[in-house]
C-alpha cells in the first residue's frame, strides 16, 4: 500500500511538472480566423473597426518596463470606449527591451508589439519577416487609418518598400503646420521669474554667455534661498543643446553628416559648462543624480536655471504649488561665432512604434484596432479630459468644467478613470497642438506658447534625417558605438571638472583621439551613408536649413 | 566480496525504487532547464542573428573571444571585478561566520530571535529599494553628509557618490549590511548541529567562552566554511548587475564598470547575443577552473572539499 502510494506521488509530481512545461500560444492565425479572413469583404458604409465587432482578445506587448498599462473596460471609460466600438479586449504585457529580444529570437511575438521607432529592433523585426506590412493591412482592412503620408514614406522599409510601424508623436513639419499644429523644442533655457525680479536680472541679458553666467553669479553671491534651502544657480549637462545654441552645424556645405562631438561649438559648450562648474555655479550632483532627482530638485524650488525642458518637468509641480515660483523661457544664447541657432525639435521621427506581428491571430481585427487608435478623438481625449470630456469651441478643445474639477481634485483617480497610457503610445500630437485651448492656458502654458513662437518656430531642423543613423543591432558597429558612448560617459565629467580651460581642451582632444582609435571614424562613415540614404528617401539634396 | 556488495546495493535500489523515483521531477527539471538549453552555447562560435537562427547562423570560430580579449576597456573592467570581489570576500565572507558565532553564544530567548530576524530583514528588500535608501543617505543633503559637517569633518556638504574610488567601499559595505544576517543562517544551522555534550565537557574542564568558540564552535563548522569559501572563489568573476547599475553614475564609472555590467551594455543591450555568450562561456570556464583548483588545494590542506 505504502509502495503504491509512493509510486503514485512520484507519478503525480512528474506529470504536474511536465504539464506545467506545456501550453502556450496557439500559434499564428488559428483555423477559424483564417477562414473568416478568406471570406472578408470590406463594407465601406461602416468604419473599419465596426466591420466585425465580435468579442476577441488581442495580446499587445509593450517593451517599456516602466509603463503602466492594463485594460479595464469596467472601470476605465477609455477602455470601455475601445471595447464597445471595436469588440476587442486588449491583453497588455509589459517587458524590457531584453524581453523583446528574447521574443524576437524565439519567434514568439504576440499579436501587437510596441517599442522605440528609432530602435534597431524595429528594423530587425521588419527585415526578419516577424511583422505584417501595415500598408497592405490598411489597404485591405482599414482604409480609414489616419496616418500622414510622410510617416509612411519615412518608415518605409528600405529593402521591401513596405510600411510596418504606426508611430506616435511623429511630425512632418509641412503636415504639422498644414493641420494648424506646431512643434516644440526641449532645447530652451529656463530661469525663475521671481528670483530674476528679486535680483533685478533682465531676462534679455541671459541670451549671451557672459550675461547668462553673470546672472548665475548674482544668484550665488546673493545667497538666494527658497523655503529655507539654498538655490543652486544652474543644473544642466546638455552639451549638444548648448552647442546648437552656439550655432553648430550638422551638415557640411557639401552635404555630408557632421559628428556633433567634433564641432568647435561642442568644445565651446564644454568650456562653458567648465566655467560654470569652476565658478561654483552648479553642483557635482548633475553627474550623480538621475532624472527623477533632478525633477525633484526643480520642483522643490532649489534651482534657478536650466537648459532642458523635459528635464525640468518639475517646474510644473513647483508652479502649481506656488504660482509665484514660475520658471520662464529666457531664450537661447549666442555663441562666439554669432551665428543663428538651429535647434533640435521634439524628436520628429516620433517615439513609440506599434506593429502587428506575423503571429497575429487576426490581422483584420488588429489593423482595425490600430486604425481606431489613429482617430483624432483618441489623441485629443488623452490630453483634454477623456472621452466626451471636452467641447470644440472656436477650433479649441475646451475641457468640460466638471471634468476639470475632477482632475484637479484627484489627478490619480482621474487618470485611472478616464485615460489609458496606450493613448500616449499612439498619440498624434499634431491634433493635440492644433486644438490646444490657448485662451484658457495658465501662465506656464502661455509662456511656453509665447516662447515657442519667438524662439522655436523657424529655428528648428527635421532631426529624424540626422538621428536615424544608428548601426543595426547586433552588428560590430553597434558594439563600437556602445563602447564609445561608455567611454565618453566616463570622460565627460572629467572635462567639465577640469581645473583650467586649457586642461579641459587637452582632455577633450585626448578623448576624441581615443574615440577615433576605438572606431569612431568608421562609425562616422557609416552614419553618413545612412544620412545620405535618409535624404534620398525624403527627396532632399540638403537637410540642414542653412544649406537649403 | 565486491560483487556481493554490488548485488546488495542493486537489491537495495530495487527495494527503494518508488522512494528513489521521487527525485525524478528534480532531474527532469535539471535536464530541461539546465542541460537542454546548453546547445545554445554554440552561438558563442557563430555570428548569431534572428533571421537564420542558432543552426543557420554562420560559424566565426573564436572571433568574439578575440574581440573581448582585445577590448581596450577589458583590463579596467577586470580590475574592478577582481577588486570588488576580493574586497567583498575579505569583508563579507568572515562577517556572517562571526555573526553566527555571536548568535550561538546568546541564550535561547526573545532577544536572540529578534536580533536574528532584524539581521535578516535587509536581505528581503530589493536592490532597487535598498540602493535607493543608500543613495539618499549619501547625497550632499543626506544624513551622512550632515553628520560630517556637524562633526567638523568637512567644511561643506559631501557628495559621496561623486568620488569614484569610494564606490568600492560603498559597494562592499552595502553588500555587507544587506547580506550579513541572511548569510549567517547556514552557519547558525551548522552550529545548532554541534553536540552540546562537547561544550559541557569543555565547561567542566574550565574552558573560557573564547576557548570554546575557538576550539569547539569554529572547528565544528569548518567543513561548511570551506565549502562556502570554495563556492565563493568559484564565483569571483560575478558581481551581480542590479546593485551596480543602481549605484553607477558618470563619476564612478571608471571604478564601477564590472564584467557583468559591461557585457550587459556592449552585448545584451546591443542585441549581440554571440558576444554575450562568448564572454559568459569564458567566465564559466574560468570559474570552473578556479573552483577545481580551490577544491584540490582545500582537500590537500584541510582534508575538506566539495567533491
Amino acid at each position: 500500500m505504502k509502495k503504491a502510494l509512493a509510486w503514485l506521488m512520484a507519478a503525480v509530481m512528474a506529470a504536474a511538472l511536465l504539464t506545467g512545461c506545456g501550453g502556450g500560444a496557439g500559434g499564428p492565425q488559428s483555423g477559424d480566423a483564417q477562414a473568416a479572413l478568406a471570406n472578408f469583404t470590406y463594407d465601406p458604409s461602416k468604419p473599419s473597426w465596426q466591420q466585425d465587432t465580435s468579442p476577441i482578445e488581442l495580446e499587445w506587448f509593450v517593451a517599456y518596463d516602466w509603463e503602466d498599462l492594463n485594460f479595464d473596460p469596467e472601470n476605465n471609460t477609455f477602455d470601455e470606449y475601445v471595447y464597445t466600438n471595436t469588440g476587442v479586449t486588449i491583453k497588455f504585457t509589459i517587458g524590457s527591451q531584453e524581453k523583446l529580444s528574447v521574443l524576437m529570437a524565439t519567434d514568439s511575438l504576440p499579436d501587437i508589439v510596441t517599442y522605440d521607432a528609432a530602435s534597431s529592433e524595429r528594423l530587425s523585426m521588419e527585415d526578419s519577416g516577424l511583422l505584417l506590412p501595415l500598408d497592405e493591412l490598411a489597404e485591405k482592412y482599414a482604409p480609414d487609418m489616419q496616418v500622414p503620408e510622410a510617416q509612411k514614406k519615412w518608415y518605409a522599409n528600405e529593402k521591401d518598400g513596405h510600411w510596418y510601424a504606426l508611430v506616435g508623436y511623429f511630425y512632418d513639419l509641412e503636415d504639422t503646420y498644414a493641420r494648424g499644429g506646431y512643434v516644440e523644442s526641449h532645447n530652451m533655457n529656463f530661469a525663475r521669474k521671481d528670483i530674476m525680479e528679486q535680483l533685478g536680472i533682465d531676462p534679455a541679458s541671459m541670451t549671451t554667455k557672459e550675461g547668462f553666467i553673470a546672472a548665475l553669479q548674482k544668484v550665488k553671491d546673493e545667497g538666494v534661498t527658497y523655503n529655507g534651502q539654498t538655490v543652486i544657480p544652474f543644473i544642466g549637462d546638455e552639451v549638444e543643446y548648448l552647442a546648437e545654441q552656439f550655432g553648430m552645424d550638422r551638415e557640411s556645405p557639401d552635404g555630408r553628416l557632421l559628428n556633433p562631438k567634433r564641432q568647435p561649438e561642442y568644445l565651446e559648450a564644454l568650456l562653458f559648462l567648465n566655467e560654470i562648474y569652476s565658478k561654483g555655479l552648479t553642483t557635482d550632483e548633475i553627474f550623480t543624480m538621475d532624472t527623477t532627482l533632478r525633477r525633484q530638485l526643480v520642483s522643490s524650488g532649489a534651482v534657478f536655471a536650466g537648459t532642458r525642458q523635459n528635464y525640468l518637468n518639475g517646474k510644473d509641480t513647483l508652479f502649481y504649488a506656488d504660482q509665484d515660483a514660475l520658471m520662464v523661457g529666457v531664450g537661447l544664447m549666442t555663441g562666439d561665432s554669432g551665428r543663428e541657432a538651429i535647434i533640435s525639435p521634439s524628436p520628429t521621427g516620433g517615439w513609440a512604434a506599434t506593429m502587428i506581428s506575423a503571429n497575429c491571430k487576426n490581422p483584420q481585427r488588429a489593423a482595425a484596432l490600430l486604425s481606431f487608435m489613429t482617430q483624432p478623438e483618441i489623441s485629443l481625449s488623452f490630453y483634454y479630459g477623456g472621452i466626451d470630456g471636452y467641447d470644440i469651441v472656436d477650433g479649441q478643445a475646451v475641457i468640460k468644467p466638471e471634468r476639470e474639477a475632477e482632475r484637479t481634485a484627484d489627478t490619480t483617480a482621474f487618470n485611472a478613470k478616464y485615460r489609458s497610457n496606450v493613448q500616449d503610445l499612439v498619440c498624434d500630437f499634431v491634433w493635440v497642438k492644433a486644438y490646444e485651448p490657448t485662451d484658457s492656458l495658465d501662465a506656464l502654458g502661455q509662456d511656453l506658447i509665447a516662447y515657442t513662437e519667438k524662439w522655436v518656430n523657424g529655428h528648428i531642423f527635421d532631426d529624424k534625417i540626422f538621428t536615424d543613423t544608428a548601426p543595426e543591432a547586433g552588428s560590430d558597429l553597434a558594439a563600437i558605438s556602445a563602447q564609445i558612448n561608455a567611454y565618453w560617459g566616463q570622460q565627460f565629467p572629467m572635462i567639465v571638472m577640469a581645473q583650467t580651460p586649457e586642461e579641459a581642451t587637452r582632455l577633450y582632444n585626448d578623448t576624441i583621439a581615443q574615440m577615433d582609435s576605438m572606431g569612431m571614424v568608421e562609425l562616422d562613415a557609416y552614419q553618413d551613408e545612412r544620412f545620405q540614404a535618409n535624404k534620398e528617401k525624403m527627396g532632399l539634396e540638403f537637410a540642414w536649413p542653412r544649406n537649403q | 566480496m565486491k560483487q556481493a556488495k554490488t548485488i546488495r546495493g542493486h537489491r537495495k535500489v530495487r527495494e527503494q525504487l518508488a522512494l528513489q523515483s521521487m527525485i525524478l521531477p528534480a532531474l527532469i527539471v535539471l535536464f530541461i532547464f539546465a542541460y537542454m538549453p546548453m546547445y545554445g552555447i554554440i552561438i558563442a562560435f557563430k555570428d548569431f542573428n534572428i533571421r537564420d537562427g542558432i543552426w543557420g547562423s554562420a560559424w566565426v570560430g573564436l572571433k568574439y573571444f578575440r574581440e573581448f580579449l582585445k577590448d581596450p576597456n577589458l583590463w579596467n573592467v577586470m580590475r574592478n571585478t577582481l577588486v570588488l570581489n576580493v574586497l567583498g570576500t575579505l569583508v563579507c565572507f568572515p562577517a556572517p561566520i562571526l555573526l553566527a558565532l555571536l548568535i550561538n553564544e546568546l541564550p535561547n530567548g526573545r532577544f536572540k530571535k529578534v536580533s536574528q530576524t532584524v539581521s535578516y530583514l535587509p536581505h528581503f528588500l530589493s536592490w532597487v529599494i535598498f540602493a535607493g535608501l543608500v543613495l539618499e543617505i549619501l547625497r550632499p543633503s543626506g544624513i551622512l553628509s550632515d553628520l560630517c559637517v556637524a562633526l567638523g569633518l568637512s567644511g561643506q556638504p559631501v557628495n559621496f557618490m561623486a568620488h569614484g574610488s569610494w564606490f568600492y567601499i560603498i559597494f562592499v559595505l552595502s553588500s555587507l549590511i544587506k547580506g550579513l544576517g541572511y548569510g549567517s543562517i547556514i552557519y547558525v544551522a551548522a552550529l545548532a548541529g554541534v553536540d552540546q555534550e562537547i561544550y559541557e565537557a569543555a565547561r567542566v574542564d574550565g574552558c573560557t567562552r573564547m576557548q570554546r568558540i575557538l576550539h569547539i564552535s569554529l572547528p565544528c563548522i569548518m567543513g561548511t566554511v570551506v565549502v562556502m569559501l570554495i563556492l565563493q572563489i568559484g564565483s569571483i568573476l560575478n558581481t551581480g548587475i542590479e546593485q551596480i547599475l543602481m549605484y553607477q553614475n558618470a563619476m564612478n564609472l571608471p571604478f564601477s564598470e564590472t564584467l557583468d555590467t559591461y557585457v550587459y551594455k556592449v552585448g545584451i543591450a546591443q542585441g549581440r547575443m554571440s558576444y554575450s555568450t562568448a564572454v559568459s562561456l569564458l567566465k564559466s570556464v574560468i570559474s570552473v577552473i578556479l573552483l577545481v583548483v580551490a577544491n584540490t588545494f582545500s582537500k590537500k590542506v584541510t582534508d575538506k572539499g566539495l567533491f
